[in-house]
């Protein structure tokens, strides 16, 4: 996982062979939490004390849907931030240990003959992530499916690409459903490539090596420059998802079951070798850590998401979503400060962009509120990969300079595209308004309760 | 555990290691080699001036940082480097208050006066020795034939380059091209030594402290027009070769132009700069009074890396995907519709 360069005639990447023991089970948590992002109380179906199935829709029509993941009784439904910090709706869920699993979720008879609007509301239906697209109805161009590992210490399954007849149908089922014209598979490049695709897929040889297995590039080296992700999940016209969950989706959709469990690689202080476990999505991360024999120090990060750019908890309650693929904590030791120094024109961040960008001037104009100029070198195409930070001698926080011109153009009157800060205050943190602390321990009745952080 | 405990920051949550000091004493490793040689050929002489461009680099730093209330940063080592390159750039025998001028200045000037370590438009090295070298008494003390006649070298002890403003291509027969590569020719106490700094450049490159494109530039800069030059004329012109290992182009290829804040970051911006530091040498050294064109070839193209590093591929972003991502924007649209 170290990062490589060779006479600088390589860009340095870092190395994605990250390899994990076999793969455990995190037990059921006794209380699951299920985020619905975007949405408000009222967009929630339940409320605290009706019992809820396994495949249950718990949003009301139109908002979700927000698929339990548990069965149980429903303890509370709260204001709560999303994966991103978006605001959102969260119920939780007293889990009980007998599984039942809702009606409403049928199997899809037969898939091959189903139709593509079936099809796109039978994935919607079953929660699988990705699918945000399907909601917003946009048009999709170019679906973009990725066994390349996101994110170093992040573990794909290689034997996912081993059954070419599943992966074909799987396939043919999201383009159905998408109404992509271009499927493009992209795997690593060592990978063998599996035989029987259809011939509207195309095999992308992928690098090994970070950021290339990120959406956002992936969505760049197949169709050109990239205008920011858009709330519908999108890259443009591009869509890209996991191959995990493609593969899932087919025995989802026979079986009328949601998905319920990811596969999550955790690292933990001082490791670089990630941990696979099979987590039900709702579980608690310091229930996840539990089962691992950790615990969370203060001073240290909890990171939602890759070192690179997961989202870091101010507590350790968050729930697993769909999207979740990794799982990071720190000790204090290594969390990283960084330093608001002079650049020095190393250069380092301009090789290492994947998108070619001018990092160093970028960083520069951003740093004293030039947000025009930072517009005239296309901050926009930035992928918010953070090499530039990871590489900067001087420790310069150029990512987040990044990110903030971003917002700060997005947030202007001309370019109204998508906010990720929720409520525009640029106050992220512990005390984010759209942030929500979950007690674990609570009494059902209490569970509701907003808690000061 | 207590609540609200965690740091809570953004991405990325890694760093690779990578610190300015070490970047420094990278470039300090690369320019052992031909800093032992010449301390070897020159004796004590040497390491004076050595010693004393780097202490008067780091002291002019460490007081005017103090002085004007901003943190001293002398222990990343740029000042150190400062004071070396300049050291190596002199002959041995220079009087010692020349060595503290030209090293304070180029650290007060080239460096403070601009703000520091990164902000500096021209390498303060290069300020510092210029300012020798235009003022009038003081650039005798440059001439290295005049400067060197009394050390024991075993070699010819005559500079390659004034060699040939006096005599031509004629003069030249005296030297042989393996000698002038080993470093066995006249000239300042490091810059001479052709072989060993370029070991100290590739280690550079190895370490990923510089990029190829500018010394590579200003390699083949110098082979081009000296090339054209000597296709023209062989009698007035020399060869590139002579124009490769002579002088302080080794130096000024690998240590001079490569430094960081002096010279563009961006792909093209770099090969070019290298290329014009490279064919103004040939032109300074064949039609200008000095000698040895790199100081000034060099300072006059980093006046353009502002400009230089404008020469970039602007990603922009396809207008359909622009109007897509818009229709695409709020949130609530989808949802408010289908309520």
């Amino acid at each position: 996982m170290g990062l490589r360069e060779f006479f600088g005639i390589l860009p340095p990447r870092i190395s994605l062979d990250a390899t994990a023991e076999g793969v455990s089970q995190v037990p059921l948590p006794e209380l699951a939490i299920l985020i619905l992002p975007g949405a408000g109380i009222e967009d929630i179906a339940v409320k605290s004390g009706d019992a809820v199935e396994t495949g249950q829709d718990l949003a009301r029509p139109g908002a979700g849907p927000l698929v339990a993941t548990v069965t149980g009784r429903v303890t509370g439904v709260v204001c709560a931030a999303g994966p991103e910090g978006e605001p959102g709706a969260a119920v939780t869920i007293a889990v009980a240990a007998e599984e039942s699993f809702s009606k409403d979720l049928a199997p899809v008879e037969d898939l091959a003959a189903a139709s593509g609007d079936d099809l796109r509301h039978a994935l919607l239906r079953a929660g699988l992530p990705g699918t945000e697209a399907f909601r917003h109805g946009v048009k999709v161009t170019t679906l973009i499916v990725s066994a390349v590992a996101e994110a170093p210490g992040c573990v794909v399954d290689g034997a996912l690409l081993a059954d070419g007849a599943a992966l074909a149908s799987a396939l043919g089922i999201w383009q159905r459903a998408s109404g992509a014209d271009r499927v493009v598979l992209a795997v690593p490049a060592g990978a063998g490539v599996p035989g029987g695709l259809p011939a509207s897929v195309t095999v992308a040889k992928t690098p090994s090596a970070y950021p290339e297995g990120l959406p956002e590039v992936l969505a760049v080296r197949q169709g050109g420059w990239l205008v920011q992700r858009t709330p519908a999940g999108l890259f443009g016209d591009t869509m890209v998802v996991g191959l995990d969950a493609v593969l899932a989706s087919v025995t989802c959709l026979q079986e009328g079951r949601p998905f319920r469990e990811r596969t999550i690689s955790c690292l933990a202080p001082g490791e670089r070798r990630p941990r696979n476990l099979t987590v039900r999505i709702g579980t608690p991360a310091a229930r996840v850590l539990e089962a691992l024999g950790l615990t969370p120090e203060p001073g240290g990060k909890l990171l939602l998401g890759s070192p690179m750019r997961g989202v870091a908890c101010p507590d350790p309650t968050r729930p697993i979503t769909p999207d979740t693929r990794q799982l990071v904590l720190q000790a204090p030791s290594e969390v990283h400060h960084f330093q608001t120094v002079t650049c020095t024109n190393c250069g380092a961040c301009d090789r290492v962009c994947p998108v070619d960008l001018e990092v160093s001037a970028l960083g520069r104009f951003a740093e004293y509120d030039r947000f025009d100029r930072c517009a005239d070198l296309a901050v926009e195409c930035c992928v918010d990969c953070g090499l530039c930070a990871y590489v900067c001698p001087a420790h310069r926080p150029l990512a987040q300079l990044m990110m903030h011109a971003k917002q700060t153009l997005w947030r202007s009157p001309e370019r109204r595209l998508a906010p990720i800060d929720p409520v525009g205050c640029n106050a992220c943190g512990p005390s984010c308004p759209a942030l929500r602390l979950f007690d674990l321990d609570a009494e059902p009745k209490d569970s509701g309760k907003e808690k000061q952080a | 555990m207590k609540q609200g405990s965690l740091v809570v920051s953004t991405g990325p949550h890694w760093h690779g290691g990578a610190r300015i000091p070490r970047t420094y004493q990278a470039v300090l490793l690369a320019l052992v080699p031909a800093t032992v040689a010449g301390v070897i050929r020159y004796g004590a002489d040497a390491a004076g001036v050595i010693g004393l461009a780097m202490g008067s680099a780091m002291a002019a730093e460490a007081i005017w940082q103090k002085a004007t209330g901003r943190p001293v940063t002398i222990a990343d080592g740029s000042a150190a480097v400062t004071g070396l390159l300049l050291a190596l750039l002199l002959p041995a025998s220079i009087p010692a208050f020349m060595v503290v001028v030209a090293s304070v200045l180029g650290i007060i000037i080239g460096k403070q006066f601009f703000g520091g370590l990164g902000a500096n438009p021209l390498s303060p090295t290069l300020v510092g020795y210029a300012i020798l070298r235009i003022t009038e008494p003081w650039s005798g003390y440059l001439d290295f034939d005049l400067m060197l006649v009394m050390y024991d070298v075993g070699f010819v002890k005559e500079y390659p380059e004034a060699v040939f403003k006096a005599w031509g291509v004629a003069g030249l027969q005296e030297f042989s091209n393996w000698d002038l590569f080993l470093g066995r020719q006249t000239g300042g106490i490091g810059s001479s030594q052709i072989a060993l700094l370029l070991v100290g450049g590739l280690y550079l490159l190895a370490r990923g402290v510089i990029s190829w494109r500018i010394p590579l530039g200003f390699l083949v800069g110098v082979t081009v027009v000296a090339w054209l030059l000597n296709l023209l004329d062989p009698e007035a012109y020399a060869g590139p070769v002579f124009n490769l290992i002579t002088g302080t182009v080794m130096f000024g290829a690998f240590f001079l132009s490569t430094e960081h804040s002096s010279s563009p970051v961006g792909r093209w911006g770099m090969l070019i700069y290298g290329l014009g530091c490279g064919m103004l040498t040939v032109v300074f050294r064949a039609w200008s009074n000095h000698d040895d064109g790199v100081v000034f070839a060099i300072l006059l193209m980093s006046i353009f890396v502002p400009l230089l590093d404008r020469l970039r591929k602007r990603p922009t972003p396809p207008a359909a995907a622009v109007l897509l991502a818009a229709a695409a924007a709020p949130v609530g649209t989808a949802e408010e519709d289908a309520r």
